[in-house]
């Protein structure tokens, strides 16, 4: 446990003190000021298009922390052989692998708290500013769709980790984890879209249908963490869909690093 | 009594990536080292020293024999509780500091935070690296940054110590400080096995030597026994490797 | 020497890349002259390619559209948007209503602009519908709607229908009520107008509301006495197989007992078509 803990606290001083966590936080204020200037355009819906454009870009910036700070430092260590100097110690390699989740998931909320800061001080701002359209805005369904934003985005680090431990570079653990997010995020409207037909009589290959839906159980369905339009509009949200699109996120997340222990448990180090 | 370290008929081979082809790495290798010996573990590049070395820290596995220290595989993960390693060309998170890589090699080990405070600033001051323990490792020079695995290596007061390539890559004044680092562990009475192609080091401070060349171990003798046929051991070396290319061909 | 030179290389350079943007620039407008540029992909493609931003891409639509409107503000050419132009401009609008159905500034344009500007009322008014369904606490959208179709199309009922329910969300709002009264009184549903005020003021009285009750009242009393007259010309209709010529004619064959009055002060009467109407217009007069 000593073990786990000292590896995710070495991994979490090594990410933070890397310049993309800075750049990205850079970045982050920078949105902030786009938001500010965006929602303040429109005629009506300020609020909504507020917490659209904080909704979206923590989204954002997380998918870019995710790719590029989260799985690159996990399939760096393998490319860059660091990790003889953690393998060399008493850890066992599932050790390693969520020692190493638990510093790049803490990498990333930590950075996103900062983040949902700087968004929920640009929508204070407009807030104060249009107080008359922000009657429907609540800041718990806001909070809720950050808190499964972030679950979305640890389990698109978790099917990262998997494919780092057999990939041997991290160029193309980076590219597979990409992959895998989009067809992820976009799996259950195309699902949608190809059930309509069917519902009204017309055609479309069964085979495709069956490709799709097997795609849907496979690939982490991360419609299910996407809220946003709930939390935009302060439509009400159950605490029971909430809930269960975590327990989902965890599972997933939890598979994902079994299989990784698993296959890391026979890899080889050259 | 039986011998610390134990590498018996191991071989190993690897996948080439691009033709399925297998390559052999290691024919049948056997060798052994007391307890509270220096073992010097002498070889051309390329010839196995390296994944041998692996083999003993379990990052690679054997298709075939047994690889052992102080009697319990080292597929065993408390054994390296008592090995503490040094890898070739060392590469560390990079942001983080001396101080900080000690800290997570001694708590990775177990070792309570005072104890961690007390042996890290022992070895910071021995590898010289004192005034530099609270700089990130980025800033480090190559010879810094192998002094500082030298450390990482150390920090647990392991029993049995793995040194691949210690000397590579240091001044004058760096080989001496690990030379003298080895004989102090000596002095100890710890086991240290390490590999170099740095023939003058070895005949200073080893007490056993072990050739190997593609693969094939082909020579394993105290130092003593050898240098008494009154050659060096630069032609033993040469001898031995020699010997060998020309059966392969 | 070599200074002077250091110095001006890189500025040429600069001028170099400039111009050379420049040059392309130009080229990429020709290039976008040739192409029609009024072209929007199919909402299914977008909710698809938004990859769970859909919030984000309905906006960024709703503002293509908006800064397009503002930008043809400077145009000098006679009409100022043309009609396929404004085509485009509902396609967007229902794109970006398809992705985040609950924006309301798309549906606000729509009714703003469209309406007014290029006269797409029914084409509008299925967007307002949309977002009035989906929109369900608002008051806004199904007045527009209800307005729409009471003034621009002429379809009493449907606008009755959607008036009704502006009133019902926005708790009784008198402007609402009154239009929706109207609404179906113009719609010849002289009936439907009666019950709808009985049961806004049923509503009121259950939530205490005391203000506004008195206006309703008095509306409610004017409809009877139509509704009365208009009864009575159904049976002089059905008695003598004609429609009477005035109310006076009613009176005469005693079909009607009495001359209700009107509490807005006017006097009732039946225009050419039959239809029952008074004076006042169910506005107070000043006598």
């Amino acid at each position: 446990m000593k073990a786990l803990f000292s590896l995710a606290a070495i991994t979490f001083k090594e990410g933070i003190r890397s310049r993309t966590v800075y750049g990205i936080l850079i970045f982050a204020i920078f949105l902030m000021f786009l938001n500010v200037m965006i929602s303040g355009m429109m005629m009506q819906d300020v609020a909504k298009v507020a917490v659209d454009m904080a909704l979206s870009s923590l989204n954002f910036v997380g998918l870019l922390l995710v790719f590029f700070a989260g799985v690159n430092l996990f399939s760096k260590d393998i490319e860059r052989k660091t990790i003889y100097m953690v393998l060399a110690r008493p850890i066992s390699r599932s050790r390693y692998i969520l020692g190493k989740f638990a510093g790049i998931s803490a990498i990333i909320v930590f950075s996103l708290a900062i983040l949902a800061i700087f968004e929920s001080a640009s929508i204070v701002i407009m807030k104060n500013g249009y107080p008359a359209q922000f009657l429907r805005f609540s800041w718990s369904a806001l909070f809720f769709s950050f808190l499964l934003t972030l679950i979305s985005l640890i389990v698109v680090l978790s099917t990262g980790f998997l494919f780092a431990s057999f990939s041997s570079t991290s160029f193309i653990t980076l590219v597979l984890s990409i992959v895998t997010y989009l067809i992820g995020s976009s799996a259950n409207e195309v699902k949608a879209l190809l059930e309509v037909p069917h519902d009204i009589g017309e055609r479309t290959s069964p085979l495709l249908l069956y490709c799709v839906k097997a795609a849907c159980y496979i690939f982490p369905n991360l419609s299910l963490f996407d809220i946003k339009t709930e939390a935009a509009h302060g439509l009400f949200v159950p605490l029971s869909y909430i809930l269960s699109s975590i327990f989902y996120g965890i599972l997933y997340s939890f598979v994902m690093l079994s299989l990784s222990c698993i296959i890391f448990k026979r890899r080889e180090f050259p | 009594m039986d011998p610390i370290i134990r590498v018996h008929d191991v071989s190993k081979s690897f996948r080439d990536n691009l033709s399925a082809r297998k390559v052999k790495a290691l024919e049948s290798i056997s060798l052994s080292a007391e307890k509270g010996e220096v073992y010097g573990f002498l070889g051309p590049n390329g010839a196995g020293k390296s994944t041998t070395i692996k083999l003993l820290l379990n990052l690679i596995r054997p298709d075939s024999g047994s690889v052992t220290i102080a009697g319990r595989s080292v597929e065993e993960r408390e054994l390296r509780r008592i090995v503490g390693f040094l890898p070739e060309n060392p590469y560390f998170y990079e942001h983080l500091t001396a101080e900080e890589l000690l800290w997570f090699g001694g708590q990775a080990s177990g070792m309570k935070g005072s104890e961690i405070k007390e042996r890290s600033m022992m070895l910071l001051e021995k590898t010289d690296l004192l005034d530099a323990r609270k700089r990130a490792i980025r800033t480090y020079s190559k010879g810094m940054v192998q002094r500082a695995g030298l450390a990482l290596a150390l920090v647990h007061d392991p029993e049995v110590i793995i040194l691949d390539e210690p000397m590579s890559g240091l001044d004058p004044f760096g080989r001496r400080m690990v030379s003298n680092l080895i004989i102090d562990m000596k002095k100890a009475g710890k086991t240290v096995f390490f590999s170099s192609h740095i023939l003058g080091d070895i005949e200073k401070i080893c007490d056993k030597v072990g050739i190997i060349a593609e693969g094939r171990l082909c020579l394993e003798d105290s130092l003593t026994n050898l240098l008494n046929y009154g050659a060096t051991l630069e032609d033993i070396f040469f001898a031995e490797v020699e010997k060998i290319s020309v059966k392969g061909n | 020497m070599k200074r002077l030179l250091q110095l001006i290389c890189p500025l040429l350079l600069v001028l170099i890349l400039l111009l050379a943007h420049n040059l392309a620039t130009q080229m990429q407008k020709q290039l976008r002259k040739t192409s029609d540029i009024l072209y929007t992909p199919p909402a299914d493609f977008l909710k698809i390619s938004s990859l769970g931003n859909k919030g984000l891409f309905s906006d960024y639509l709703f503002l293509k559209v908006y800064t397009f409107y503002g930008g043809t503000l400077n145009r000098n050419s006679k009409p100022r948007i043309r009609n396929e132009e404004w085509e485009w401009m509902i396609n967007v609008l229902h794109n970006a209503t398809e992705l985040d159905p609950f924006f309301l500034d798309p549906y606000y344009f729509a009714n703003a602009f469209l309406v007014w500007e290029a006269g797409m009322v029914k084409e509008s008014n299925l967007l307002l519908e949309k977002g009035s369904r989906k929109r369900e606490w608002d008051q806004l959208l199904p007045f527009y709607v209800g307005f729409n179709c009471y003034y621009f199309l002429n379809d009493g009922l449907k606008a009755f229908r959607f008036l009704s329910e502006a009133s019902r969300r926005s708790g009784g709002n008198q402007l609402y009520e009154s239009l929706a009264a109207r609404a179906a009184y113009n719609a010849d549903k002289t009936e439907f107008a009666i019950s709808y005020l009985e049961d806004r003021i049923r509503d009121a009285e259950l939530h205490g509301r005391k203000a506004g009750v008195a206006d309703i009242a008095k509306r409610l009393e004017s409809m009877k006495a139509m509704r009365e007259i208009e009864l009575a010309a159904e049976s002089y209709r059905k008695v003598f197989g004609r429609r009477p010529a005035d109310i006076a004619e009613l009176l005469e064959k005693k079909m009607l007992g009495s001359m209700p009055s009107d509490p807005y002060g006017g006097f009732f009467y039946m225009d050419s078509n039959g239809r029952v109407r008074t004076t006042s217009d169910m506005r107070s007069v000043k006598k």
